[in-house]
């Protein structure tokens, strides 16, 4: 019963009042900002990833957690109600969805969301408390050739289950690689690529990329579409589900939880691809599949556990292997760098009160998504209203400031520009800054990982296929690159992503 | 010639892949790249540099096999507007303190969208600066002078 002894020191460390205030700040912020039009979970974390770097350590994760899925809650929303959704895992809730609004369901279909998002959450995090420290403890036995062939594996796997061209794609994670390297090398102390700049000497700040590459790029990307959008609102009215529905509800939460805990722990997964997954199987197997694309409740519900699931899955590998599947688990990581801890198997054991406690606030952070949002529906509504003209100043308002704060250095508001400009035209091309920032956060992990691997075995190279447990994820991962450069599949995975 | 033109996307990623990736295998060359067994500081990004490079010159000769779809105008005024407006608050953050350079960033960036008016772009300006003054000074507690040098009487 080691679980419940674990869950008990989680939720003592979660239920302390600065955290409690914090998750509940989290989630309020998140929610807000992720209703706003233009504005993901990725761009949202990263504006207020420097607000966090004054807090405790569990404390900035728990806060950062429930931005997390505060803003995919919020995104949700607007898909519902506008036919906007605010990200990428929303679209599919979307497609039921709104048409449930615009029945005049629209509460419904919110509370739907809520429920099936709290469930889902709360099967989800026992998984994590289940299988986490097994995995953990199966990671203590990597040497660094596993490492260096599991970050592989992460990087290859995020791009073949992420949309967008696989060579710009790759092309992006080596550029990512290259300038994670840049600074002082831990190993010699050369300073790599600073040009002699002092303000270069730690590395390329983290949040300065993320903010250019996925707030100030967007900007300009969403401006260039310059007509205004009138967005009509539905109204929201009669929340409560009746009996009936929650009997239709039940199957589709249920599958999309074990579906979305499932893909949300495989790298580049997480909560795109659980809900695509969902609503999909579900249409197939339902019996009310003709209602699917005109307001069946299980089109909602899928998917919306579904991508609850997968984004609290989608902690397990960073939290117990210390890699990033995707690129808000990649700002975690750097998040947690920031704080002094490095990630990776040994913190489940070194920082038990740590771990579990950021567990246990996840369920917490549910808990807040359910009480919160119904009530503040009215509010959301009228923020999704919010004239983009008056709101991406805003943003560039906080992104400067939030850049400044790190370091009280204007140098990280310049490389935010450089990377405004180089994630801008990056779009242009068909490249994704996803996976250049999983590529940053792993560049130099992979590169100490590989030195040490290549020390422990004399400078010989094949030590890193003749070590089994190594061979078998090389193996993986160049299996999903022929599964994906395959004619077929690939034509198949492209549809998937239209 | 024309076989390039007919995928410029990846002609111009691809030549951005090969320049970057010899750029970095170049600088790389004056950190020492060591051994196999003793990876030196210039291995690992010499040999990212040049994966870089066969992914270039993969691009540029897929530009050759298919035509792909055009590069989307850029809206290269926008980017300027938003990028300078940036660029402005950081040079101008230190010496003229947070309250004008946080003006100035809100007003140069609405410029960049079709819905500018000056008395919009003003009372915005206005609302985030007092916003930003009291949510990030005060309430945060940011070391961050509000005038700057021009405080100094």
């Amino acid at each position: 019963m080691e679980l419940l002894a674990n869950l008990g020191l989680g939720l003592s460390e979660a239920l302390t009042l600065a955290n409690v205030a914090y998750c509940l700040g989290g989630v309020f912020l998140g929610t807000a900002i992720g209703v706003l039009p233009g504005l993901g979970p990725v761009a949202t974390i990263s504006m207020l990833l420097p607000l966090t770097f004054g807090l405790e350590p569990l404390t900035s994760l728990i806060m950062l957690a429930g931005i997390y899925y505060g803003a995919q809650y919020g995104g949700s929303t607007t898909a519902i109600l506008v036919n906007l959704p605010g990200e990428a895992s929303s679209v599919v809730t979307a497609l039921d969805g709104y048409q449930m609004a615009r029945k005049g369901h629209a509460g419904k279909a919110l509370a739907t969301a809520a429920i099936g998002s709290f469930i889902a959450g709360t099967i989800a995090t026992l998984l994590i408390a289940l299988f986490a420290p097994p995995l953990a403890a199966l990671a203590l036995q990597f040497g660094p050739a596993e490492y260096f062939a599991l970050m592989v594996l992460g990087l290859v796997a995020s791009v073949v289950l992420a949309h967008g061209s696989l060579l710009h794609a790759i092309g992006m994670i080596v550029i990512g690689l290259i300038l994670g390297l840049v600074g002082t090398d831990v190993n010699s102390g050369v300073s790599r690529f600073t040009f002699d700049s002092p303000h270069l000497s730690d590395g390329i700040d983290f949040v300065a990329l993320a903010m250019g590459m996925f707030g100030v790029a967007e900007i300009i990307r969403n401006l260039e579409d310059s007509e205004t959008r009138t967005i009509m609102v539905s109204k929201v009215s009669g929340l409560m589900p009746t009996r009936e529905d929650w009997k239709r509800m039940a199957g589709p939460i249920l599958r999309g939880t074990g579906l979305g805990s499932l893909l949300g722990v495989l790298p580049g997964g997480g909560a795109l691809l659980a809900s695509f997954a969902a609503y999909a199987i579900e249409k197939k197997i339902s019996k009310n599949s003709s209602e699917f694309g005109k307001g069946a409740i299980e089109g909602v519900a899928a998917p919306e556990s579904a991508n609850n699931a997968g984004a609290q899955t989608s902690f397990i590998p960073m939290l117990t292997l210390g890699i990033p599947s995707n690129a808000v688990m990649a700002l975690m990581v750097g998040a947690m760098i920031v704080q002094g801890i490095q990630p990776g198997p040994t913190v489940i054991t070194s920082q038990p009160g740590l771990f579990w406690g950021l567990i246990a606030s996840m369920w917490i952070g549910n808990v807040f998504l359910v009480i919160l949002n119904l009530p503040l529906i009215g509010i959301w509504v009228r923020m999704i209203t919010v004239p983009y003209h008056l709101l991406y100043p805003a943003i560039l308002v906080f992104c400067a400031i939030g850049v400044y704060s790190v370091d009280n250095d204007a140098f990280g508001i310049l490389m935010m520009v450089v990377f405004g400009l180089f994630g801008y035209l990056a779009s242009k091309v068909g490249a994704e800054p996803a996976p250049m920032l999983l590529g940053f956060i792993l560049g130099p992990m992979m590169e100490q990982y590989m030195r040490r691997a290549l020390l422990l075995s004399q400078g010989d190279f094949t030590v890193f296929v003749s070590r089994p447990l190594s061979l078998t994820l090389l193996v993986f991962a160049a299996a999903c690159l022929i599964i994906v450069l395959l004619p077929a599949l690939r034509n198949k995975r492209e549809e998937a992503f239209q | 010639m024309k076989y390039l033109l007919q995928n410029p996307r990846d002609l111009w990623a691809g030549l951005f892949y090969v320049l970057f990736g010899s750029l970095i295998v170049w600088l790389g060359s004056d950190y020492g790249a060591g051994t196999a067994r003793q990876m030196g500081p210039g291995y690992f990004p010499r040999a990212m540099g040049a994966i870089l490079i066969v992914i270039g010159l993969c691009a540029m000769v897929r530009c050759v096999q298919r035509t792909g779809a055009a590069l989307e105008r850029l809206a290269l005024r926008k980017a300027g507007i938003i990028l300078g407006s940036l660029l402005l608050f950081a040079i101008l953050l230190e010496p003229a303190g947070l309250v004008p350079s946080l003006m100035l960033l809100i007003v140069t960036a609405a410029f960049a969208s079709p819905q500018f008016n000056w008395k919009t772009a003003l009372l915005l300006a206005s609302a985030l600066t007092l916003f930003s003054v009291v949510v990030f000074v005060f309430g945060l507690g940011m070391p961050m002078s509000l005038f700057g040098s021009l405080s100094v009487a």
